[in-house]
Formats: structure tokens, C-alpha cells, sequence
């Protein structure tokens, strides 16, 4: 009997232990082995791209810029989940997070996120209109791309009843890569401003006249202000990148004019900013200079009987096709006493002439004046003043193909009849100042160093436009036929059986 | 190999020759239509930038097929045979444990794979009707299922874990759902800690199925995805068979 007792026993304790520690041992080496596995796959893994999502797959040039990437770069996403470019930013971000593990990406919605968005506001001296924007920061330096950059538009709809403009590829990769190739090279693109004809300083925060808040913006976008003084014997260097000439208010001398020339003659980039205003109503001494380029500077102001301000001020919203203007669609520049500026570039001339193209306009209830009386009252010369629109921007470009990155010897201008409209104050007073003094700059310094040489992704649209039969339809289909047909083969599987 | 292939047919009769398998897949088909559907409604007289078929997986009938469906399929594996006393039979038969999970695991996951099959007709139907003109890209498709399949065997495998500690078929798939959403809901870390560096974050971010679903219907294939899954699904009916084996040593 009690050997009887000791087989029903089952295993002994000491048996059931060994069996136990056996079998604790197996899991937690199985868990080891899953949590070795999963970790070399983080360190050695492959994507593969199947059908049109191909696009997604970066190009060979960022995947050299990312490789690079030896210490921590910091992507700060300020978006509007609702902006219709945070899928697309957010979507090429995550590629570039698999690619490089040094990378950071952070989304702050700046509209619920409000402490956060606060703080890098303050850090990165941003107006309170100035959101929707990816912040790329690297060993202390920080390079900032707003959403207006990173499309393409057709504006082919403009003209049509619905004036529906869209946007269609996304600039998204080349943009990223520039900043981060940038920020790595530690080099900086130099822009040298002229002095000594009392132009307006990048360093003075004074509101009227001071360009501090573009001095702001040009450090945002790593790019390195030198001042420039052409009076003695230098040239413009070699590095300069970009020649900026802000509301001269004295006359620039022929030597120096002669300069710059020889300047925009080697592929030069000039910003120029030219204010009668500023200059008592006088000729600057650029303005042949600018003829010989295609320009034609006027010596009068410019009004716009229905976008007038009160001081002589415009609202321009007639934007040309230019690709400076084209991402200003629906927003406003706001000029002061602006002077006409002309593209005189004649039609049928040589291909490697100078393109003049303008940028902005008055509407067609514009005019000019040559003079203001002392109440502000303009008063018009028939002899010299005219009426219609009114150019009152235009960029040139020499050398470079259509639609094609610049090439490195192409020269290109931008001159726009007024100045004070990117000043500390004026600058923020609309939506466009801002913006175009960012997308000028991008413009000018386009070069395919800058570029990178990667192609804007086309981006797809999916219009639904389903007639409300064919949705009903459709939805019945979808809720009642197709889980009907497993249902009804199910009863009749069912009734079968039961059979 | 035999023997599996016995009881693979004996675990896919118990699904298709009964008519609880054709509700489960019925009712999937509901919540797949209705996902659609609602999306049809909310979406008609817009134009979006990604086509309908990849917002999918973004909406909450999607995965609720994927949390709901895998308890419901996998609670009587183990748990109603221990119910009603086959159990004992199934393991004194010439069969080895190994082969018993296996083959219950494949048949729980080819009908989670049939269940899952009207979806491409779904994506088909609706990309007929809201792309107009453009043409049906396949491979995207291919990888959808792809990560439907393995976010499927990790879920199926947690089912048989569930599925095996247990004689009641309600605590099986009570036990299954908590550790799926539980799962599932770790994908939201990768919205706090996933955007800051770190290893934290790295987890955050290698375990978000958000993001690996994302991919997938993007027609991106990750081995990173793969291998998580499967590691996972491998050490679930791991676990399993040591379950079933205790009984020999308890």
C-alpha cells in the first residue's frame, strides 16, 4: 500500500525543480536569442521600395550627405498637423531617420504645443507669424526652411473661375540635404551688404529703418553678413555669394559701379534695394548699371488707386509666375512710395542675354508720380508719368536654363524699387515682406552646390467626387453584400451539416 | 509531417465547417466595409494627397479587426479542448507537443488569412471609384498583407499562449485582448519618447506597429518589421508548447 502511494506521487520535488530551472532556464535563453536578433537587425537591415512608393527612396546624394552625420542633428518639425505638407515632411523625415540613427526628428504643433513652440520661437527670434517651418540645428547652428519653400505650384489655375492654385512636386529632400550638408560643412554662404552711402544696417534694431530682422533671417538660413566697401581699391571678393545693396541714400561712385559690374560679369548674385526715399528722390548711380542688365529703375512713385494704404503705401498682390513670387500666391507685399522697375529685356534676342522677368506689380489701377506734394498728394507728369500696372520688382537671370538649378556661372539680380519694406517694422507688417526677402535670397544663392542636384518629388492628389447613388451604392456593397456572402455560405455550411 | 498535416485538417474543419468561423469573418467584413465606407463619406467632394486605400490602416476599424478577430479566433484552441476533455486524448495520441501548437497555430493563421482576403477586393473596389484613372498599384497591396499577416502570427501566437494557460474560452480571449491593446497601445509612445533620442526612444520607435503598418502600406518592406514579429510570434509558441509540455511535470 504505501508503495503503492509512492508511485501516484508523481515526480519529486527535487526532480520537479531540475524540471523547473530547465525550463526557466530554455525561456530566458530563447529571450536572449530574440533579444540579440532584434538588435542586429536594428544595426544591419534592409528596405526594399516596391511599386511607385519607389519615390520615397532617397537619392544617392542625400544618402552621402547622411552618412557624414557623425554627431546628434536635431529636426524640429513647427507644423500644423492640418498643413497639408506634414505628411510629406514628416513622411521624408522618417526616411532620413532610418538612413542615418543620428537624427532627431521632433513634431511640435506650435497650435497645442504652445509652451514649446513659445520656446523655440524665442530661441530662434521668430515673429509670431512665423510658423509652419522645420528647424535643422547642428553643433549650435541652426538652418530654418518654411513650408512656402518646399512646393512647387501650377498656376495654371489661376486663370480659371475657381483661381484653385496647386501645388504639385514637393522640394522637400533637396532643401533638407542642402541644410544638413550645410550645417556639416561649416562653411557658410557669404553675403557682403554695401556700405558707405548710408545704407540701411543689418546690426540696428531701430524700427523704421533698421535690418536687423534681416539679419536674422540671413543667419536662420547660415549665411554669413560681411559688411563691404568698395570705395578704396578692393573688389568684390570672391566669395561673396551674394552682393546685397540696401536703400543707398548718397550716390554710388562710377569706380565703384564699375566694379560691381565687373562682379555680376563672373557669375555675380546682387540684391538690389533702391529707394527714392532714401536717396532725396536722386538716381543711385546703379541705375545704368541695372539697364545694361535689363532693368529699368524709374525715377518716379508708384500708387495703386485700389490697394492704396495711407502714406503712400501698396499692398501688392499681383505676383508673377517667377518662381521667387510663385509660393506668395495669396499673400500680401506691403511697399512704401516704391520706385517702377521695368524689365526692358527685348523679345527674340540671343539666348544667353539676360532674362528680365518681373516679380510684383501694382494692379492695373496703378500709376506713377513723379512728384508728392508736401501733404502727401501725388502729382502726376503726362510727359513722364503713366498709368496701367506697375512693376515695382524684377529679377533678372543670365546664363542659366529654365527650370534647371542655376549653373555656377550664371548671373542673377534682383531688384525690387523700395527698401524700407524689409526694415524691422515693415518687414512683419505683411505676410509677403517676409517671405520674399527669404525666397529672393534662396533664389539668389541657387547653385547646384546649394541644390544638391535632387529633383522635386511630384506630389499625387486623389480627387473624390462620387455622385451620392454611387456612394450609397458603393457603401451597401461594402457593408451589407460583402460580409453577406461569407454569412450565407456559412447557413448554408450549417444547414448542411445538420442534415 | 503527417501527423501535422492530420491535425491541421482537424483545426481548419473545426473553423470551416461550423458556422461560428463564417461569423468571425463576416463580422470582420462589417467593420472592413464600414472602415471604407466611413472614410467614402467623410472624405467625398475632397482632395487628399494619399490615396484612400493607405489611410486604411490609420482608422480604428482596421485595427480593431486586428484586436478583436485574433482572441475570438484563438480562444478555443487550447481552452475548449481542456474544457471538454480532449485535451487528454489530443496528447496521448502519437503526436508530439510541438506538432499540436504548430498545427493549431497554422490553422488559426490560415484562417485569419482568409478572413483578411476580401480586403483586397476593398482596396480594389474603392481605388475603382476615387482614382480615376490611375493605375492600380499591386505591390503596395502585396506589402499591406505582408504586414497584416505578421502583425496577425505575433497576435494568433498570443492567442495560443492565452489560449493554452487556460480552460475557460472567455479568460483565453479576455487575457489575448488585454496584451494585444496593451501592444498596440505601446505604438503611442513613439509620440512622446519616440521624438527624442535615445535608447528609449529607439524602442519606442522599433516597436510602434504605427509606424510599422505605416511602411507597409507605403510598399516599403522593412526587415526590422519581419524580424520583430517574428522573433515575437516565435517566443509566444515557445512559451505555448512549454504550457503544453508542463502537464508532463506538473
Amino acid at each position: 500500500m504505501a508503495a503503492q502511494d509512492n508511485v501516484t506521487s508523481g515526480f519529486s520535488t527535487w526532480s520537479r525543480v531540475k524540471i523547473g530551472l530547465n525550463v526557466g532556464i530554455s525561456i530566458v535563453a530563447v529571450l536572449a536569442l530574440a533579444a540579440m536578433i532584434n538588435y542586429l537587425a536594428t544595426r544591419h537591415y534592409k528596405r526594399w521600395y516596391l511599386g511607385e512608393q519607389a519615390l520615397t527612396r532617397l537619392s544617392d546624394e542625400t544618402k552621402r550627405v547622411l552618412a557624414a552625420v557623425t554627431n546628434e542633428v536635431h529636426i524640429t518639425v513647427m507644423f500644423d498637423r492640418n498643413n497639408p505638407l506634414y505628411g510629406p515632411v514628416m513622411g521624408l523625415l522618417k526616411e532620413y531617420r532610418n538612413q542615418c540613427a543620428n537624427l532627431v526628428v521632433e513634431h511640435v504643433d506650435y497650435k497645442r504645443d504652445l509652451a514649446r513652440a513659445q520656446t523655440l520661437m524665442t530661441r530662434h527670434q521668430l515673429a509670431p507669424t512665423e510658423t509652419d517651418l522645420v528647424i535643422i540645428e547642428y553643433g549650435g547652428r541652426a538652418r530654418l526652411i518654411r513650408d512656402t519653400e518646399l512646393s512647387d505650384y501650377d498656376l495654371t489655375g489661376v486663370l480659371t473661375p475657381s483661381h484653385e492654385i496647386k501645388r504639385i512636386a514637393f522640394k522637400g529632400e533637396a532643401l533638407f540635404t542642402t541644410a544638413i550638408g550645410g550645417l556639416l560643412d561649416q562653411r557658410s554662404p557669404r553675403l557682403y551688404y554695401l556700405q558707405g552711402h548710408g545704407e540701411h544696417d543689418l546690426a540696428s534694431t531701430e524700427t523704421k529703418f533698421g535690418y536687423s530682422r534681416f539679419a536674422q533671417l540671413l543667419a536662420q538660413k547660415n549665411i554669413q553678413a560681411l559688411p563691404l566697401w568698395l570705395s578704396g581699391t578692393s573688389d568684390v571678393p570672391e566669395d561673396c555669394q551674394v552682393l546685397m545693396i540696401a536703400g543707398p541714400k548718397g550716390r554710388i561712385s562710377q569706380d565703384e559701379v564699375e566694379r560691381i559690374g565687373r562682379y555680376l560679369n563672373r557669375g555675380g548674385r546682387l540684391l538690389a534695394l533702391l529707394s527714392l526715399v532714401r536717396s532725396g528722390q536722386n538716381d543711385t548711380g546703379l541705375e545704368p548699371l541695372l539697364a545694361a542688365w535689363g532693368v529699368a529703375v524709374g525715377r518716379q512713385f508708384a500708387f495703386d488707386r485700389n490697394n492704396a494704404v495711407v502714406g503712400g503705401g501698396i499692398i501688392c498682390t499681383n505676383f508673377s509666375m517667377h518662381p521667387i513670387v510663385k509660393p506668395l500666391r495669396g499673400e500680401a507685399i506691403y511697399v512704401v512710395l516704391a520706385r517702377p522697375v521695368d524689365p526692358t529685356t527685348a523679345p527674340g534676342q540671343s539666348a544667353d542675354a539676360p532674362r528680365a522677368e518681373p516679380l510684383f506689380a501694382t494692379s492695373t489701377e496703378g500709376f506713377t508720380a513723379s512728384e508728392i506734394s508736401e501733404s502727401g498728394v501725388p502729382r502726376s507728369n503726362p510727359v513722364r508719368d503713366r498709368h496701367g500696372t506697375i512693376p515695382l520688382a524684377v529679377a533678372v537671370d543670365k546664363g542659366s536654363i529654365r527650370g534647371v538649378g542655376a549653373d555656377k556661372s550664371a548671373t542673377r539680380i534682383v531688384v525690387a524699387g523700395e527698401s524700407i519694406f524689409l526694415a524691422n517694422e515693415t518687414i512683419l507688417k505683411a505676410s509677403g515682406n517676409l517671405g520674399f526677402a527669404n525666397l529672393a535670397i534662396s533664389w539668389l544663392l541657387d547653385r547646384p552646390t546649394q541644390l544638391a542636384g535632387i529633383p522635386p518629388r511630384p506630389l499625387r492628389e486623389f480627387s473624390i467626387t462620387l455622385p451620392k447613388t454611387v456612394l450609397w451604392r458603393l457603401t451597401w456593397i461594402l457593408v451589407l453584400v460583402m460580409p453577406g456572402v461569407p454569412l450565407v455560405i456559412g447557413l448554408v455550411v450549417w444547414f448542411k451539416r445538420r442534415r | 509531417m503527417h501527423n501535422y498535416l492530420i491535425l491541421l485538417r482537424r483545426e481548419l474543419g473545426c473553423y470551416f465547417l461550423s458556422l461560428t468561423g463564417y461569423v468571425i469573418i463576416a463580422g470582420a467584413l462589417i467593420l472592413l466595409g464600414l472602415g471604407f465606407a466611413v472614410m467614402l463619406l467623410a472624405y467625398n467632394g475632397d482632395t487628399i494627397d494619399v490615396p484612400l486605400t493607405e489611410l486604411f490602416y490609420g482608422t480604428m476599424f482596421f485595427w480593431l479587426i486586428v484586436l478583436v478577430a485574433t482572441p475570438v479566433i484563438t480562444m478555443r484552441l487550447f481552452a475548449m479542448e481542456r474544457a471538454t476533455g480532449t485535451f487528454e486524448t489530443l496528447m496521448t495520441a502519437p503526436v508530439g507537443d510541438g506538432q499540436v501548437v504548430l498545427a493549431k497555430f497554422t490553422a488559426a493563421f490560415l484562417f485569419y488569412l482568409v478572413m483578411w482576403l476580401p480586403l483586397a477586393s476593398c482596396l480594389r473596389l474603392v481605388h475603382h471609384y476615387t482614382a480615376t484613372g490611375l493605375e492600380f498599384d499591386w505591390w503596395p497591396v502585396v506589402s499591406t498583407y505582408l504586414g497584416i499577416l505578421l502583425i496577425g502570427s505575433l497576435y494568433i501566437a498570443i492567442g495560443c499562449l492565452a489560449s493554452a494557460l487556460t480552460r475557460s474560452q472567455i479568460i483565453a480571449a479576455m487575457t489575448s485582448f488585454a496584451v494585444g491593446v496593451s501592444l498596440f497601445l505601446l505604438s503611442f509612445l513613439r509620440f512622446s519618447v519616440g521624438q527624442r533620442s535615445g535608447f528609449a526612444a529607439q524602442v519606442a520607435t522599433y516597436t510602434s506597429m504605427f509606424d510599422h503598418m505605416e511602411d507597409f502600406v507605403r510598399g516599403v518592406v522593412d526587415t526590422r518589421h519581419i524580424v520583430f514579429y517574428l522573433t515575437l510570434t516565435g517566443i509566444c509558441l515557445f512559451l505555448t508548447l512549454k504550457v503544453v509540455e508542463s502537464r508532463r511535470w506538473r
